[in-house]
């Protein structure tokens, strides 16, 4: 028989081996950028609509970081006629090509010269159908990135594709332009001139996805929302949404499922296992090289809708408005210049030729 | 029944064993004799009902009646009989039968102040004994002491605490022995084949240790007379019902609720045991921080009925069938439910006194859905399967050798998988694929030779047959290009008779050498064949992962095994010990190309890829069987590695280099303690630490079309942080005195570690770009509360 003594001396180390062992617990991922490499990424899209083509080349960067934009690749657009068109650099890793429309029944490849390497695309051709789009706005209290009920303004889209046996694959992207007064401040002259007013312009929800390509749907309809955004101060005068829908070809199509699927990875257990999302673009002498992104060709049709302060149940403060003794300096930089407005979006001074309202 | 002759030689061998023996005077000589007796507490000389009865290590079912009672038919020679009963000193006897006997037994109480336990399931030395390797085997009585999630005595929990068993992780279902995918692995329910067996996203099984005898894992080398699966065979046994007297106990938890009820349905001749389990634990989620979980819903029940019928001493039929299923829902985002049917006949007949036969109908189903009720077009996609199965089982007994044969076959049908609107405002349009149908049959003999007390040798081979029959759709491709979509040449269009047919030959082979009385070298070799598999692009195993039976394209899984195990006991069998390697390696063994589409794929051959695996490693396993603290400290190291083998490059994985599985997680280490405190008193412990396992990784992002896309690394290339985590349980007899009532006070995840299960990222800035995290399943300590009450005797 063990002595009562030995046993507790036992018992004690036992509990005590597992009780003092450290809690601990681990939240951000630290080892994944050790094997971080650099990989060549190429964006190109071409539509039939008379307007600035562009092309993307840059690379990849650490996690969290924007890509690293290349400045000295030179880019063409090659049809499989032979014609060749040169694009042009902006000088921040964007490629121009001005006034050009995709034609239909023709087929369009990019190619990119740099460092001596020769990247080309797969040849694309333009689709031939569109769908319908009947675009509406509403405005919600509900959660969008936090779980607490926010002032949200989505914009839905109910469309009805054509009547063909012909597949279709659909893309949407959305942008908003909003009308920003700069406040009117006691200036020279007599009158002094009124501020020019700031168009202000950009993509709402940008790392959203909207893709419909009709299979699986009894109705051939679909109804889905677009994009949110949460309802601020630029809902106080005019706000614009222009909503592009792209018809693309069913390899381009199945390019941005995979990038869909990629970008809503929550690690869940049913969610598939992530990858690298290839395109239709290779090196042309070394196949091995591995070459992200995809040019694309699209066939297009913009419609836009528009809502005014009026249409908005909440409530909104201009932080712009205009008191008569109040100091210029008190005012916020946001009343003063379209630019500081913008951060970093795209603005203008000039109504676009669209801007029309009731 | 004359008793001839009887006469006591005790002697203490090795564990305190009485030798007895009977003989049988001038009658011819029989190949089996009868012994029975009685067994009585030795201080009130009252009968002990239930006890244990363990023969040449093996404990069968076989116990005492309620008047303390047994009857037993041996083989002639000699047979080391054990009488287990918990909280008392165990009797240990060497019988040498040459005739008929009587053995009555009196069992004192244990009168330590820490109780001392022995491992019940097993003779101590049963490790070194028994004749092949990589075998672990446990009564419900051990499985009990393990602490588990929800406080459920779990045979997959206790499971992952021995060595050389694993799991993806918290939330994935099956388990992975060896280094084989979870789909390798042969479940069985008294050798009825169960297809789906885990709850609750893999956290339980669905064997409630309620109505649970024992179970029996074959890693290393499976018996010839199992076959069907490429890495392990596990035989769960469940309980008869009591003979003699109704019985029952009912359980109220925190999170499981359970009711058993077992007895005599005609009186010494046909019994019966009813045990269901359901989860009460939405309220769990309600109090949930996060909308999402209060808005998810959790249910779980299984329900297990046996009848068993005893004709003649010789003859008997056993009726089991069990249901289970779950039901989950994750906010309003997806959800899935499940149902699983398993129904089985045995009947077990003695033919002569030296030939036996057993025989087994059973009969399967399985039914899946996976449902997204999303505001916009709801859906949901159903599959499953049935399948009907047969086998007989003869066993011959001779002086020295046994010799163990029969056929088994199953024939499987697919249902077919239909993708179907979820309300009748969803645009779904309704789209079905039909699945396919086969048949797998295989004879099978195998002999365990014991030519000395030291050796034995055990040989088998078993001939497995494949017929995937019509009606099927097999498409032809283009040549010299990947199987795709696009390169879909034709279909070929197979009404009835044999699509493709595969078989061959699975030699089983194992040894066991024992020196002294303490040691033994043990090795094996086995080759197996798989013909249904699990098709799942998910991270881990999933419980409504699609079961895909081989076709003209997806090859069946081929398996060779080796194994070789050094065993040695301490202290008369208190400590035993074992160190064990293994090898294997599989054909075709699947894997999944990059983005792989699986749901309602009429050629699913286009989204896969097989290859070729290999798992290797070594298992260290110490044990300490008696004394007032028991359990184990097991190690394993493990590889498992896969490469797939393409004739096109643009499709391998990694290039065609060997890469881990998604489950490849090197080392292992659990400890399980009981501390037997007396009177009942257990408290238990379970520490568990393992290697984070693979994940393809955040190597860096770019942007296409203004979206912030990231970019992954070469399949399983980074591994997540190490996982650990220690559960505690304690035992205890309940409030009321009167009351045969019983406590389970446990903690799962004590230590509230968030384990990580997988790499994701989240968006952050007004540029939303990415930013990696880590998920974890369950990341926090989870407490739970169990309170039996047992009636009847």
């Amino acid at each position: 028989m063990i002595s009562r003594t030995k046993k507790s001396v036992r018992l004690l180390v036992v509990l005590s081996f597992y009780f003092f062992l450290p809690f601990s617990c681990i939240d951000k991922l630290e080892f994944l950028e050790d094997k971080q490499e650099v990989q060549l990424v190429i964006y190109g899209l071409l539509t039939d609509v008379n307007e600035r083509q562009v092309v993307t080349v840059s690379k990849t960067s650490a996690i969290g970081l924007r890509p690293m934009e290349i400045r000295d690749a030179r880019v063409s657009l090659l049809t499989a006629s032979g014609d060749r068109f040169r694009y042009v650099h902006n000088g921040l890793g964007e490629y121009f090509l001005e006034g050009f429309a995709a034609l239909e029944g023709e087929s369009y490849a990019i190619e990119v010269l740099l460092e001596d390497k020769v990247y080309r695309s797969n040849y694309e051709k333009i689709p031939e159908l569109l769908a319908d789009d009947v675009i509406s706005f509403e405005f919600n209290k509900e959660p969008f990135r936090t779980e607490a009920p926010e002032s949200v303004f989505t914009v839905n889209s109910e469309t009805t594709l054509p009547n063909s046996t012909d597949p279709i694959y659909l893309r949407w992207t959305v942008e908003e332009t909003y009308f920003w007064p700069l406040v009117y401040l006691p200036g020279t002259g007599f009158p002094p001139p009124p501020p020019p007013p700031c168009f202000i312009s950009d993509v709402i929800e940008p790392n959203r996805l909207n893709l419909f390509d009709g299979s699986g749907s009894s109705t051939r309809k679909g109804n889905f929302a677009l994009a949110k955004r949460l309802v601020d101060n630029s809902f106080l005068y005019p706000f614009f949404v222009s909503v592009k829908q792209l018809s693309i070809n069913r390899e381009a199509y199945e390019y941005w499922e995979k990038i869909e699927a990629v970008i809503n990875n929550q690690g869940s257990l049913f969610d598939i296992p992530p990858a690298s999302v290839y395109g239709n673009i290779s090196n042309v002498e070394d196949q091995n090289e591995r070459v992200l992104g995809y040019f694309e060709v699209a066939k297009t049709k913009v419609t836009r809708i528009y809502t005014t302060r009026a249409d908005v149940p909440f409530s909104l403060v201009d932080p712009c408005q205009y008191f008569q003794n109040k100091p210029e300096d008190s005012y916020a930089a946001e009343c003063k210049s379209c630019e500081a407005r913008a951060q970093g979006r795209s603005w203008t001074n000039d109504a676009p030729d669209w801007w029309e309202f009731d | 029944m004359s008793l001839l002759a009887m006469h006591f030689q005790p002697s203490y061998a090795q564990t305190e064993f009485t030798e007895v023996s009977f003989e049988q005077g001038n009658n011819p000589k029989r190949s089996k004799y009868f012994i029975t007796g009685k067994v009585t507490q030795l201080e009130t000389s009252e009968p002990l009902a239930g006890v244990a009865i363990h023969i040449d290590g093996i404990f069968a079912g076989n116990n005492t009646d309620a008047a303390g009672q047994y009857a037993l038919t041996l083989d002639s020679g000699k047979h080391r009989l054990v009488f287990r009963e918990f909280g008392k000193k165990p009797a240990h006897y060497i019988v040498l039968l040459f005739g008929d006997g009587q053995l009555d037994v009196t069992l004192a109480d244990r009168d330590f102040e820490l109780e001392v336990f022995t491992v019940q399931a097993e003779e101590r030395d049963r490790n070194i004994r028994s004749p092949i390797t990589g075998v672990t085997k446990m009564n419900i009585d051990e499985i009990k002491l393990v602490p588990a999630f929800l406080g459920e005595a779990d045979v997959f929990n206790v499971l992952q605490s021995m060595p050389g068993v694993t799991s993806v992780g918290e939330g994935s279902a099956g388990m992975n022995i060896r280094g084989g995918q979870a789909d390798q692995n042969l479940i069985m329910m008294n050798e009825a084949i169960v297809l789906s067996n885990s709850h609750a996203l893999g956290f339980l099984s669905s064997f409630n240790g309620d109505a649970l005898q024992n179970f029996t894992l074959y890693k290393g080398t499976v018996p010839s007379y199992f076959g069907g699966r490429s890495a392990s065979a596990l035989n769960i046994e469940m309980r008869k019902g009591n003979r003699e007297n109704w019985k029952g106990s009912a359980s109220l938890g925190t999170s499981v609720s359970k009711f058993l009820v077992e007895g005599p349905i005609v009186p010494e001749k046909t019994s019966m045991i009813f045990a269901s389990r359901l989860s009460n634990a939405n309220w769990l989620l309600e109090n949930a921080n996060e909308v999402d979980v209060q808005n998810s819903k959790i249910n779980f029940h299984d329900f297990y009925l046996g009848i068993s019928h005893q004709f003649s001493e010789n003859n008997s039929l056993d009726f089991n069938l069990l249901n289970t299923g779950d039901y989950f829902r994750f906010s309003n985002k997806f959800g899935f439910e499940w149902d699983n049917l398993v129904g089985s006949l045995t009947s077990r007949n003695l033919v002569t006194d030296n030939f036996s036969l057993v025989g087994l109908a059973a009969f399967g189903s399985f039914n899946n859905g996976f449902f997204e009720p999303s505001e916009v077009d709801p859906s949901k996609i159903d599959n499953g399967l049935y399948y009907f199965q047969g086998k007989i089982t003869g066993l011959l007994t001779l002086e020295k050798v046994d010799i163990n044969f029969g056929a088994e076959a199953v024939q499987y049908q697919m249902r077919p998988e239909s993708l179907s609107p979820l309300t009748e405002e969803s645009g779904i349009a309704a789209q079905t694929i039909q699945k396919e149908r086969g048949l797998e049959y295989a004879p099978f003999v195998s002999a365990d030779w014991n030519p000395s007390e030291n050796f034995s040798i055990s040989g088998g081979i078993r001939y497995s047959n494949y017929i995937q029959q019509g009606p099927d759709s097999v498409y032809r491709y283009q040549e010299g290009v990947p199987m795709s979509r696009l390169t879909i040449e034709g279909v070929d269009y197979i009404e009835s008779g044999q699509v493709v047919r595969f078989s061959g030959f699975e030699p089983r082979f194992s040894f066991r050498w024992t020196f002294g009385n303490s040691s033994s070298i043990k090795g094996g070799y086995s080759v197996m064949n798989q013909y249904l598999q699990t098709i799942s692009n998910a991270t881990g195993p999933t419980p409504i992962d699609l079961w895909q039976l081989s076709t003209t394209y997806i090859l069946p899984q081929r398996s060779q095994n080796a194994s070789l195990g050094y065993f040695r006991n301490f202290k008369e069998d208190e400590w035993s010990t074992s160190l064990e390697g293994f090898y294997r390696t599989t054909d075709n063994q699947l894997e999944y190309r990059d983005f792989a589409d699986l749901f309602a794929n009429p050629h699913l051959e286009t989204e896969l890829i097989q290859g070729k695996g290999k798992s290797y490693g070594a298992e260290v396993l110490i044990q300490r069987n008696s004394g007032g603290i028991t359990g184990w400290l097991a190690y394993t190291y493990t590889r498992s590695l896969i490469r797939t083998t393409s004739n096109f490059a643009e499709i391998q994985v990694n290039q065609g280099n060997w890469f881990a599985t998604n489950f490849d997680k090197p080392h292992n280490i659990s400890l399980v303690t009981n501390i037997h405190i007396g009177r009942g008193r257990t408290f238990n412990t379970n520490f568990n630490f393992s290697s984070g396992r693979p994940v393809t990784g955040l190597t860096s992002n770019y942007v296409v079309g203004g979206i912030f896309v990231p970019n992954f690394g070469n399949r399983n290339e980074f591994r997540i942080p190490n996982y650990f985590r220690i559960d505690i349980s304690y035992l205890t007899n309940g409030f009321v005195r009167k009351w045969d009532d019983k406590i389970n006070f446990s903690v799962y995840n004590l230590t509230g570690r968030r384990n990580a299960y997988s790499v994701f990222f989240q968006r952050e800035g007004r540029n939303q770009r990415l930013v990696p995290y880590q998920i974890s399943i369950l990341g926090t300590a989870f407490p739970s509360f169990t309170y039996t009450v047992s009636f009847g005797k």
